[in-house]
């Protein structure tokens, strides 16, 4: 089963490809702005450097190197926290002074020597740039000034921290509100899809709520209540169509049968007249009986009946059924053996006299169509997803490309024509199994038949939807089935 | 027995009525809902057949009118509506059994029969009998010409429903919703079978058979 996630696919999809925009034309502004503002920084510092070391060149010349070293060493010109740093080079070359901690002598003096005059020390964040000038002094030796950009690398740690957070709020903020929104139109699309479910499970009157907003979804709740008043009206016109249908074509039948009926109490000279009307009168109690079948299968088929609902207890139900046709079974030369479970089978709730009535058409098919001397079976198995109930036999059974026909109206198998019936028992008790959410298998028994009905634990819930209106696609093509159910689900 | 037949079809309502004068019943008919509802609160009939869709009111209505206004007379519904959903309907308003069109006029007569002979409370000491066959209802032991029948618990049953009817016919249809609860027909021979089981314990170890077979309708126990 799929996680939950609040999200769906399409908003989260929405809100990476947007945050992504965002990080870009963020990065985009930043430099910009980053570029622009350092260039400004740098030519000011540049500027200040090169006023220091000529005041600073001028004190030399009048105090002298020693002077010179006392006063930046004093530091009584360096009230400013931003203070530039100096470094003196005596006439062997060496350093005599230096006051940065941060930038080495050796990467000071280096910088002194290009032409842009400037260099960076650290690595990363930490970067610092620094401009140098210098001079040479008057008894020898050089004088180096220089200042890091202070200010302009603490403003760049501001804003690429002020980047940071705010691209970090921008997400935080478009991910509530892409939340917001999906779960919104989430709530919407999951009242669709109950709606759709509980029609489906039978309850007809349930439509999607209208939220007045005017968008796709909107549409698409309105298309969805429109089709399901179709469906609807469509069921109310089959039923009032059987009524009608019944009141029109049953009242002539019945007056024909009436006559006939009449007509078969007078004596007759020639006996073949009474047989004739007597097999008229069977004619149309067929018809009515294919007839009722009919209309029976409709109505199963449009749930109404599950509001009747009971608790039934599947083993002793099938106890008692074995019970009944044990002398039948008998009778025919077959025999009967019962494998229930007793344990855990859970009651199933649906209809007593539907259920018994279900089971009951598949024994009958198989002590009819089986020779003597056919072992049938009636079985419960509990499963982890439910329970089956299984009428097999270990007679001829049906070759495999015809299996899928049992399950339609009218259909008879070849060596059953025969026998009396109109093709309408496995429609009808299939209608059953799945107006209780149960499915019917059939299969080979090797050898045989066999017939499986499965009732699933939750019967009406969402996974099992897809399988309900299926009984009878199991059988030829397994794997596609499951694989189209999982489609649905 | 006096029926009220509620039956718009003049047909049918012939047909029916002059089948039940021939087999002894008085019948009144009336042709819509209306009439039918104030004839049946009125007047003390022993039986109502009630068609479903007529004029006035509807069948259902007036059976649940009548049951309202606390008429418990038997209600036997005769219409074209057959479905199962249709049927539960009718014997939820009270309705005590259901014939659908088109009928044979034997199953109606036989289940009109039946319920005009229903709820004699069971006596403590009831025993039926036919001939020399006696049954003690109540501790369910069977007995013909004083030797003891053994009969397992659904064959008693379908012997104490024949003994009830003593003389005249059960229908098989009326013998599968009592007996096994079945209110359909099964395609196998259910019904033959037991009675043969029957037939076997009661009727073939002694002279005479009590035990008749109804052609294409049911069975009969009588002494012949």
């Amino acid at each position: 089963m799929k996680p939950d996630l609040a999200l769906t696919r399409f908003h989260a999809h929405l809100i990476v490809a947007t945050s992504c925009l965002l990080v870009v034309a963020m990065t985009f502004l930043f430099s910009h702005f980053f570029i622009e503002s350092h260039e400004d920084l740098a030519a000011r510092v540049q500027m200040r450097v090169q006023d220091v070391v000529t005041s600073l060149a001028e004190y030399e010349r009048t105090n002298g190197l020693d002077g010179l070293i006392r006063f930046v060493e004093a530091g009584a010109a360096w009230h400013d926290p931003d203070a530039p740093f100096v470094s003196v080079r005596n006439g062997a070359g060496e350093v005599v002074l230096h006051t940065s901690r941060d930038i080495a002598p050796d990467a000071a003096w280096s910088a002194a020597a290009l032409s842009i005059r400037s260099g960076a020390a650290g690595w990363g964040l930490s970067t610092r740039f620094f401009h140098v000038a210098s001079t040479p002094l008057s008894q020898g030796g050089q004088l180096l000034v220089g200042q890091s950009e202070v200010k302009s690398a603490q403003s760049r740690d501001w804003a690429v921290g002020g980047f940071a957070l705010l691209t970090f709020a921008a997400l935080a903020v478009m991910f509530l509100v892409g939340l917001l929104f999906s779960g919104r139109s989430r709530t919407r699309v999951e009242d669709m899809t109950s709606t759709l479910f509980s029609f489906a499970a039978g309850e007809m009157d349930r439509r999607v709520p209208m939220s007045g907003q005017a968008d796709r979804l909107a549409d698409l709740a309105f298309a969805i209540n429109g089709t399901l008043d179709y469906a609807q009206r469509l069921l109310w016109n089959l039923n009032y169509m059987s009524a009608d249908i019944a009141h029109n074509l049953k009242k002539p039948l019945t007056r024909l049968r009436q006559r006939l009926e009449v007509v078969s109490k007078c004596e007759f000279a020639n006996p073949d007249l009474s047989r004739k009307i007597d097999e008229g009168i069977q004619e149309i109690d067929s018809l009515v009986v294919i007839f009722e079948a009919l209309l029976n299968i409709g109505q199963l088929q449009s749930g109404d009946r599950r509001s009747r609902f009971v608790s039934v207890d599947m083993p002793a139900l099938l106890a008692h059924i074995a019970d009944i046709y044990e002398p039948i079974v008998a009778d025919h030369g077959h025999r009967l053996e019962v494998c229930i479970a007793r344990q855990h089978v859970p009651p199933v709730s649906g209809d007593r006299e539907l259920l018994m009535e279900m089971i009951i058409n598949f024994l009958e098919n198989a002590i009819q169509y089986t020779p003597e001397g056919t072992t049938i079976t009636i079985g419960l198995q509990e499963l982890r997803t439910g329970f089956d109930v299984s009428i097999s036999d270990n007679g001829p059974g049906v070759p495999d490309d015809e299996i899928k026909h049992l399950f339609e109206r009218f259909y008879r198998f070849e060596g059953t024509r025969a026998k009396p019936g109109h093709g309408l028992g496995i429609p009808f008790a299939v209608a059953i199994a799945e107006l209780h959410g149960a499915y019917v298998e059939i299969g080979d028994n090797k050898p045989g038949l066999n017939v499986v009905v499965h009732f699933p634990n939750d019967p009406f819930s969402r996974s099992q939807l897809g399988l309900r209106l299926r009984s009878g696609l199991h059988i030829t093509s397994k794997p596609q089935v499951s694989a189209r159910v999982s489609e649905q689900i | 027995m006096r029926i009220l037949l509620i039956e718009d079809d003049s047909e049918t309502a012939a047909f029916v009525g002059s089948g039940l004068r021939q087999a002894g019943h008085t019948v009144d008919v009336v042709e819509n809902g209306k009439d039918g509802v104030l004839l049946g609160i009125q007047d003390d009939f022993d039986l109502v057949i009630l068609d479903r869709m007529i004029p006035g009111l509807d069948g259902l209505s007036v059976a649940r009118t009548l049951r309202s206004s606390g008429q418990s007379v038997p209600i036997l519904f005769l219409t074209a509506l057959g479905s199962i959903n249709d049927r539960v309907q009718g014997l939820d308003v009270g309705g005590d059994d259901y014939v659908v069109k088109p009928f044979a006029f034997s199953e109606l007569l036989a289940r009109v029969n039946a319920l005009g002979r229903r709820s004699p409370l069971r006596d403590e000491h009831e025993k039926l009998c036919v001939a020399d066959l006696e049954m003690d209802v109540v501790h369910r032991i069977v007995t013909r010409n004083h030797q003891p029948i053994n009969l397992l618990p659904r064959e008693c049953l379908l012997l104490e429903i024949l003994l009830r009817n003593k003389g005249r016919v059960v229908l098989r249809t009326m013998l599968l919703e009592r007996v096994w609860g079945f209110r359909f027909e099964p395609k196998t021979s259910v019904v033959e079978t037991y009675i043969s089981r029957l037939r076997t314990k009661v009727d073939k170890p002694f002279k005479t058979a009590l035990i008749h077979t109804v052609r294409g309708c049911g069975y009969s126990i009588y002494e012949a």
